[in-house]
């Protein structure tokens, strides 16, 4: 047998790189990554990547369509609304709004959400089984029903948007967190780890952590199309982000009444919406099937 | 000299539950006393769901009894305390894959009992999992491995590893043979029993093979429906079986075998 | 004629590397009418995959090539899936190593056994047809061996002795009379007695019925011992292949020699706690497959030759994969 070390390595891929190499195979996954990662830097540089400030109105040019079409001008190259906004600029500068605090959403959501999963995958008894059923309760209502209910307490607004689609998401890490855990306690190389002495902490984050990671990134990804959704079924319900912030749901909600005069003012955000859902999406079910793919090998 | 391990009126109850009302209660184990002196190897056999299984996941640590209490070298195991349990007793699964953690690599999983149980420092701690990769037919290299690239055979080897790095004087293997490959399993047989003149380590074993069983072990242990019906030397017990259960069990099959031998006398 | 004749069977896939691999590799097999043919080799070896392959149910992703691979004269490579799927359904059976896997855990034994009676066997108006059937149950329950069938058709999979349930799960498999029942290691979890019960029912089975059996296992030592012939495989090549008797008495390669020599059946003849012979080194994973012979790097009598894949020798019946053979025996 050979016996060099740079024999072994190049051999040896970790099943987390194992899970890339065959999510990196699937080319439409890869086109939706960049998307999300174009996406994500678009954002993060949209104040100076916006030609215009989303909320600055041209006078003189109301309702301009895009420039490639006959009457576009190429100042405003995805076209004025109504009052004359450029909505290049007010989709750049929404996507702080439509992606930004989804992420945000999903990110505390997230820890919260395992956290407490954690916990009540390793606890037996009333305690657990009275959690369990809380969260069916909760789990059987739609999140954005749900989260209709949290803002008619609060009261509409950005902030309480925000507050609303962040608990209603928190239940769903903590139901796939805690079945995991529920799931993987019980397995044979947990009670090999359990019997080399190792403390609770330790089984949870480096023994069972280890194995779920792609089931949390899994996850995510479906909170994040969820929360992107609802943020901006929230705005264009006029519950959530209030105009004139440039955020997609609202853009759509207000150019609703110029659909035959302006088309291009509603069909642009929506567009944009359906990329981003559409590209979150691929890139989560691309990752349940190279899951699927590495477990079969 | 006092025995090794001594196993005192251990029994299992488990509780079937019904929502709400009381559970019943099922008796895996009933009152079962033995006891293991150093560098024995005792086998435990018995028909399928006879608590073959779940003894030795007691005696391991893994489920703790409904009473009863486990003597190591004159001193009481807890329930619980992994770490006073895993000095003395260690475990090998029946399915090596699925004990392996697939996300960490060989060494990150022999690391655990040492940095847990030990002063080692990091250094230390290496050095002697090299020795121990190395002392069960592996190499150290194998340390960087992660399981899915080793083959069944080293991955059986990878578990007894783990079992031994902390010189435990008594391991469980739960029927953790006869599911092998034949050149496998007699490559981990010897290594076995190697361990045990090097180690003087005693061995359970759990078995449905009385081939292997017949070759390897001092003593067994025959279980019925939770209750032990015999518990005698191997040789006096495959001589003359006490009763119908027992020589069922013990049936060895030797159709190969009588016509090698046939065959061997014709020439 | 042959019932099932295979040559030069070979299953290729890519390997998680994107390597091509052959995972089955000019494999022969034939199979007469009636008889008991044994197929031994240890994991990895493609013996599951080599039923897989018979019965059609190979990944589609994976080549599947063969000079010949035919079912009593027809070519099962021509034909359609569809065509395929019904001469498995209609001539070949399978049972597995652990029966409750497959049995439902939701329906009796009987509702079971029931199902499986092919439609076309029950006779009778409708009325009758209820008797009739249950009768055909009762019938397939005593031939498997299965004394109180009343008792045994009332009660759930999970409450019958594994040695039970494999029977159950062979009268589920013989209940269409299939000429082919392929057994795929259905007792290696088993004690030796229950193992004995379960091949003694196969051997009749396919002596009164004229059906053949397919058994694969892992060990030498657990073959049908009424099988008239073995073969051996390893890593998805053909190690070596005839009669029962010629094998074991006169095993001509090295690979089924050491594999008689490690069978639990010889521990007998050992000292009590003595070291027992054994192949060196592990078996190759998918990516490391050796070139040449694949037991190369763990054979005893290896020599440089073996990097080239050995040609078939043949005396009769028995044929073998070897560039050095062991010594034939002249009785």
């Amino acid at each position: 047998m050979l016996n060099t070390n740079l024999y072994y390595q190049e051999r040896n891929p970790s099943p987390t790189q194992q899970l890339w190499r065959h999510f990196s195979a699937n080319l439409a996954a890869m086109i939706a990554l960049s998307f999300l990662a174009l996406g994500l830097l678009v954002m993060l540089f949209s104040p100076w990547l916006a030609p215009y400030d989303a909320n600055q109105q041209f006078a003189q040019a109301l309702s301009i369509p895009p420039s490639w079409t006959e009457p576009g001008d190429m100042r405003f190259i995805l076209g004025t609304d109504d009052i004359g906004r450029d909505l290049l600029s007010r989709i750049i500068t929404g996507m702080r709004y439509s992606l930004g605090y989804p992420l945000v959403i999903v990110l505390v959501a997230a820890i919260v959400g395992i956290t407490i999963g954690a916990f009540a995958g390793i606890t037996r008894g009333l305690r657990a089984s009275a959690l369990n059923h809380l969260l069916d309760v909760l789990l059987s209502i739609p999140s954005l029903l749900l989260a209709l209910v949290v803002i008619a307490i609060l009261g509409p607004g950005l902030e309480n948007a925000v507050i609303a689609t962040t608990l209603v998401l928190i239940p769903q890490f903590v139901h796939s967190v805690r079945n995991s855990f529920h799931d993987e306690w019980n397995k044979d190389y947990v009670i090999a780890s359990r019997l080399n002495g190792c403390p609770t902490w330790y089984l949870m984050l480096r023994v069972i952590m280890p194995n779920i990671t792609p089931m949390i990134v899994m996850q995510i990804t479906s909170a994040l199309s969820i929360a992107i959704l609802d943020i901006a079924a929230l705005g264009f319900l006029g519950l959530g982000v209030q105009a004139p912030a440039p955020e997609w749901g609202t853009m759509l909600a207000r150019s609703l009444d110029q659909v035959y005069l302006s088309p291009w003012s509603m069909i642009l955000p929506g567009m944009a919406l359906f990329v981003l859902v559409l590209c979150v999406n691929v890139v989560g079910d691309s990752l349940r099937t190279a899951i699927k793919e590495r477990t079969e090998n | 000299m006092s025995p090794l391990l001594e196993v005192k009126n251990l029994s299992k109850n488990y509780t079937h539950k019904a929502h709400f009302l009381p559970g019943k209660q099922v008796s895996a184990l009933s009152d079962i006393s033995f006891t293991l002196a150093r560098g024995e190897i005792l086998a435990i056999m018995g028909e399928t769901s006879s608590g073959k299984s779940t003894l030795a996941k007691i005696v391991a640590g893994v489920e703790t009894p409904s009473s009863g209490d486990i003597w190591v070298n004159g001193q009481r195991l807890e329930k619980h305390n992994y770490r006073q349990r895993c000095q003395v007793i260690r475990m090998v699964f029946q399915d090596s894959d699925a004990s392996l953690n697939r996300q960490l690599t060989i060494g990150e999983q022999l690391d655990e009992p040492l940095r847990f149980n030990t002063d080692l420092v990091a250094t230390e701690r290496r050095r002697r999992i090299r020795e121990v990769l190395q002392r069960v037919g592996l190499l150290a290299e194998h340390a960087e491995f992660f399981p899915h690239m080793l083959a069944t055979g080293q991955k059986q080897r990878v578990a007894i590893a783990r079992a031994i790095l902390l010189e435990p004087q008594i391991v469980v293997a739960d029927e953790a043979l006869a599911a092998l490959d034949p050149s496998v399993r007699a490559q981990i047989i010897n290594l076995l029993l190697d361990l045990q003149q090097d180690m003087g380590i005693s061995y359970i074993f759990v078995s449905h093979s009385a081939e292997i069983v017949k070759h390897i072990a001092d003593k067994i242990l025959v279980l019925q429906h939770g209750k032990i019906v015999e518990f005698k030397e191997t040789a006096a017990l495959f001589d003359a079986p006490t009763d119908d259960y027992i020589e069922r069990l013990l049936v060895t099959s030797g159709h190969i075998k009588q016509q090698v031998d046939k065959y061997a006398k014709e020439q | 004629m042959y019932l099932l004749d295979i040559r030069n069977l070979s299953i290729e896939m890519t390997s998680p590397k994107g390597k091509r691999v052959k995972i089955l590799d000019k494999v022969n097999l034939r199979v007469h009418a009636g008889e008991i043919h044994s197929v031994v080799g240890e994991s990895g070896s493609g013996k599951s995959l080599l039923a897989k392959a018979i019965l059609g149910f190979i990944n589609p992703r994976w080549t599947v090539t063969a000079d010949r691979l035919w079912w009593n004269g027809k070519d099962l490579l021509s034909l359609t899936p569809k065509q395929r799927r019904q001469v498995s359904g209609r001539d070949m059976a399978m049972i597995f190593q652990n029966p409750n896997s497959y049995l439902d855990p939701n329906s009796t034994v009987g509702e079971q056994l029931a199902e499986a009676i092919p439609a076309g066997d029950v006779r009778g108006t409708f009325l009758r047809r209820r008797v009739d059937r249950r009768t055909r149950v009762k019938r397939l329950l005593h031939r498997v061996g299965v004394r109180d069938h009343e008792g045994i058709m009332e009660s759930y999979p999970f409450e019958l002795s594994e040695g039970i349930a494999q029977k159950v799960s062979i009268a589920m498999a013989v209940a269409h009379r299939p000429k082919l029942l392929i057994a795929d290691e259905p007792t290696t979890a088993m004690e030796s007695s229950t193992r004995g019960q379960i091949y003694k029912l196969l051997a009749r089975l396919s002596y009164l019925q004229d059906m053949s059996v397919l058994l694969i296992t892992q060990d030498i030592g657990s073959i049908i011992p009424e099988s008239q012939h073995v073969t051996m495989l390893y890593c998805g090549q053909l190690m070596e292949s005839g009669p029962k008797d010629a094998i074991l008495n006169n095993p001509r390669h090295p690979y089924t020699d050491s594999m008689i020599r490690m069978s639990m059946q010889r521990l007998d003849d050992l000292p009590h706690k003595s070291r027992l012979p054994t192949l060196p080194g592990s078996i190759p994973t998918l990516e490391h497959m050796p070139i040449g012979c694949r037991l190369g790097p763990r054979c005893p009598k290896a020599r440089k030759e073996c990097v080239q894949v050995p040609r078939v020798s043949k005396h009769e019946q028995h044929s073998f994969h070897c560039h050095f053979p062991l010594a034939e025996d002249d009785s």
